[in-house]
């Protein structure tokens, strides 16, 4: 990075800004620096801009907001899909275990050591307790965020 | 030009109503807010990279962020300032990915010798004719480096004060002087010899 220019006598300033001044408001008689000081000015305010294009605000604004009409339907589809598959595994769960629960059951006490499924029935019951439990202050702290 | 300003600048009132607006996702409210500035935008962008493609995008950038971050506006603060603020930042950003030295070296040996040697290469003869003479200072401005560039447009043609020019830049006040003072009497200079004006 450069250094900042030495800065500039307050009295130069404004002899500068004056001058300016007095050749924009034509105060000034036409003398050859007044004529330099009105053709500075001119070119400063007309400087060499490449031209902005008619449809620029449009095109931002297109860009800035994604097809809002087609997002809300998306979602909603998804939705729908993610509900219904949801309902449809849960639905194939219940049946499967109401079917083959107690086999797996029976075949899981058979297997393990015995005292194993009071203890797994037990852990099960921590796990879900400490989760509901979990859940309480959670939905306490979320409140105020929302206002 | 297609972006001349509006009659009347807005005032704050109309900065906030708009600022809300957008925020609440008024259909059109977001394209009034680029509508309103992009001019500024433009001629910040333009100045300081100076080229048509990248100005463009660069604009995009600059108001794709305006719109981001519009919540974090405040309105002590003009939205014109502000957004001039995120466009300086974008374009500023371009040029040191690019490693464009944003301005001249403080005892003023790069930017002002070459704006200096386009008048030199320039016809004095025909110089004296008044379009001859916009051309060449014209051509003296393309020379200066961007920070010049984009201080002189702000000032002269946005007519933007030098504590709004502060804000959007980060820079003292008084560097903003300098360089104004600086570049307008060096751009004199080369216009002096060619109407007859004492040195």
């Amino acid at each position: 990075m450069t250094s900042p220019p030495p800065m500039v006598d307050e009295r130069a300033w404004q002899a500068q800004e004056q001058a300016l001044r007095a050749a924009h408001g034509g105060v000034a008689g036409p003398d050859a620096a007044t004529v330099a000081d009105r053709r500075l000015l001119r070119a400063l305010r007309e400087p060499p801009l490449s031209p902005l294009p008619v449809d620029f605000a449009a095109e931002v604004a297109r860009l800035a907001a994604p097809p809002a009409h087609a997002r809300p339907a998306d979602t909603r589809l998804e939705r729908l899909l993610g509900a219904g598959l949801g309902i449809a595994l849960g639905a194939a769960a219940l049946v499967m275990g109401l079917e083959q629960g107690t086999q797996w059951l029976r075949a899981v006490a058979e297997q393990a050591p015995p005292g194993t499924l009071r203890f797994g029935v037990a852990l099960i019951a921590c796990v879900g307790s400490s989760w509901l439990i979990g859940l309480l202050p959670r939905s306490h702290s979320r409140g105020p965020l929302r206002h | 030009m297609t972006d001349a300003p509006p009659s009347m600048p807005p005032t704050a009132a109309d900065d906030a109503a708009l600022v809300q607006a957008v925020l609440a996702g008024a259909p059109g409210a977001f394209e009034r807010l680029v509508r309103q500035y992009q001019g500024l935008c433009w001629h910040i962008v333009d100045r300081m990279v100076r080229h048509p493609e990248d100005t463009r995008e660069l604009c995009q950038e600059a108001f794709l962020r305006v719109h981001r971050y519009l919540h974090q506006y405040r309105s002590e603060s003009p939205l014109k300032a502000w957004i001039g603020q995120v466009a300086y930042s974008v374009a500023k950003r371009h040029l040191e990915r690019r490693r464009i030295p944003l301005a001249e070296a403080a005892d003023g040996a790069d930017g002002m010798a070459l704006a200096e040697s386009v008048g030199q290469d320039f016809d004095l003869e025909t110089a004296c004719a008044e379009d001859e003479a916009q051309s060449l200072l014209h051509a003296a401005i393309e020379a200066l480096p961007p920070l010049q560039r984009t201080l002189l447009t702000l000032y002269h043609l946005d007519e933007v004060p030098i504590g709004e020019i502060a804000s959007m830049t980060g820079l003292a006040e008084g560097t903003i002087k300098s360089h104004l003072f600086r570049s307008r009497k060096h751009l004199r200079a080369i216009l002096e010899p060619r109407i007859g004006v004492p040195a």
